[in-house]
């Protein structure tokens, strides 16, 4: 993780927002001469036009908005996203700020890109014609631990002497089935994730695993690939779902903007800690 | 000193032990309630069920409006806006770029 420009942006103002006022919702930055105009897809669903405010070669993707604290709700983040999409359909190749980001006028937005412009330039050369890619992979639990008991020579012997003894099987026989159904678990999801990380490494350019969420998720993943080479990496997706059918289920998305690649985010001054 | 806490512990910890055990829970019952990455990863784990067919959008709903006013509830409380939408308060921008080249 790199920290690689601040900017800083006007003085505080003691006054507070209300709803009526209206600021800057930005979505993302891309390299970018001329105006242009996204369709009325504005996030808060009053149809605002979504368009660029420029400085030199750059320009943020924008559209205006009440200054109020979005919620990270399915239906704003679906709206931030698909603007997001609307730009890579048009060619560009957005890098993505943090949801909720707001500016109060246009001219603290070109500020902005103003005293962060190095490093935006700085990123957006790295993720030129890059895009990402969401892998996240499931398993039937119940259906691997079948398997184990099955399989696992240990496992099925211990798992017999318990029930035969079923009065006497200890407490710590049952502890050690369950450490050891664990292990078994998790030497079976580490050696699925490898395999399929394996077969996609050729065709991306970076990784990123996140933690699964829930527990049926044994992989949560965001590849980086070349813009040319999303098909062969779609072909890849689909060979090892192939490979796995009924025993793991992929749920593939994109293209998205390098939204785990890059973060651009604004903190404040006085919590900054660098 | 040393011996003297010793000595006395027995019977001082039935009752400060007692309140400092409950003090600890309350704790974790504060961070759990007020700590807004806990609510992301429940919104997460909601956003999966709702993939996975799980649950279905009526209950998606209700649940995610629940954990909205829980993270408005907590921005209330620490009277704190998050920086993205804090325009009038002095901001650094942070372009950071988390990579594992493969």
């Amino acid at each position: 993780m790199e920290t690689t420009g601040t900017a800083v942006s006007p003085a505080p103002n003691p006054q507070t927002p209300t709803p009526e006022e209206t600021g800057i919702y930005v979505y993302s930055i891309i390299e970018c001469t001329e105006p242009c105009t996204f369709g009325k897809i504005g996030i808060g669903g009053r149809g605002d036009d979504v368009y660029t405010v420029h400085y030199k070669d750059l320009a943020a993707v924008v559209s205006r908005t009440p200054l109020v604290v979005y919620d990270p709700t399915r239906e704003n983040a679906l709206a931030h996203e698909h603007v997001n999409e609307v730009s890579i359909e048009e060619g560009f190749t957005p890098v993505p700020m943090s949801f909720g980001t707001l500016f109060r006028t246009e001219k603290d937005t070109v500020e902005f890109l103003e005293d962060t412009y190095d490093a935006l330039r700085d990123v957006l050369v790295k993720m030129k014609d890059k895009l990402e890619f969401g892998l996240k992979v499931n398993w039937s639990r119940e259906q691997v631990i079948a398997e184990v008991e099955r399989d696992n020579e240990d496992i099925r012997r211990l798992k017999e002497e318990i029930s035969k003894n079923q009065q006497s099987s200890t407490y710590f026989a049952r502890m050690q089935l369950g450490r050891m159904t664990e292990q078994a678990l998790a030497d079976k999801s580490d050696a699925y994730v490898r395999d399929i990380y394996e077969h996609l490494r050729e065709a991306a350019i970076a990784s990123r695993s996140t933690k699964p969420i829930g527990d049926k998720m044994i992989l949560n993943a965001a590849f980086l690939v070349q813009r040319d080479k999303a098909d062969t990496f779609d072909q890849k997706v689909q060979e090892i779902a192939q490979r796995y059918e009924g025993v793991l289920s992929f749920r593939y998305t994109g293209p998205w903007p390098p939204y785990n690649f890059v973060k651009i985010r604004l903190q404040l001054e006085r919590s900054a800690v660098v | 000193m040393v011996l003297l806490k010793l000595l006395s512990l027995p019977i001082s910890l039935p009752v400060s032990g007692m309140k400092f055990v409950l003090q600890q829970v309350a704790d974790l019952a504060d961070q759990e309630l007020y700590d807004p990455s806990v609510v992301h990863e429940q919104l997460l784990l909601l956003h999966v069920q709702l993939e996975d067919g799980d649950i279905d959008e009526d209950e998606y709903a209700q649940r995610e409006a629940e954990l909205m006013a829980r993270l408005r509830d907590i921005r209330a409380r620490t009277q704190q806006e998050p920086a993205e939408a804090d325009v009038d308060a002095r901001r650094r921008a942070i372009v950071e770029t988390p990579f594992d080249e493969q």
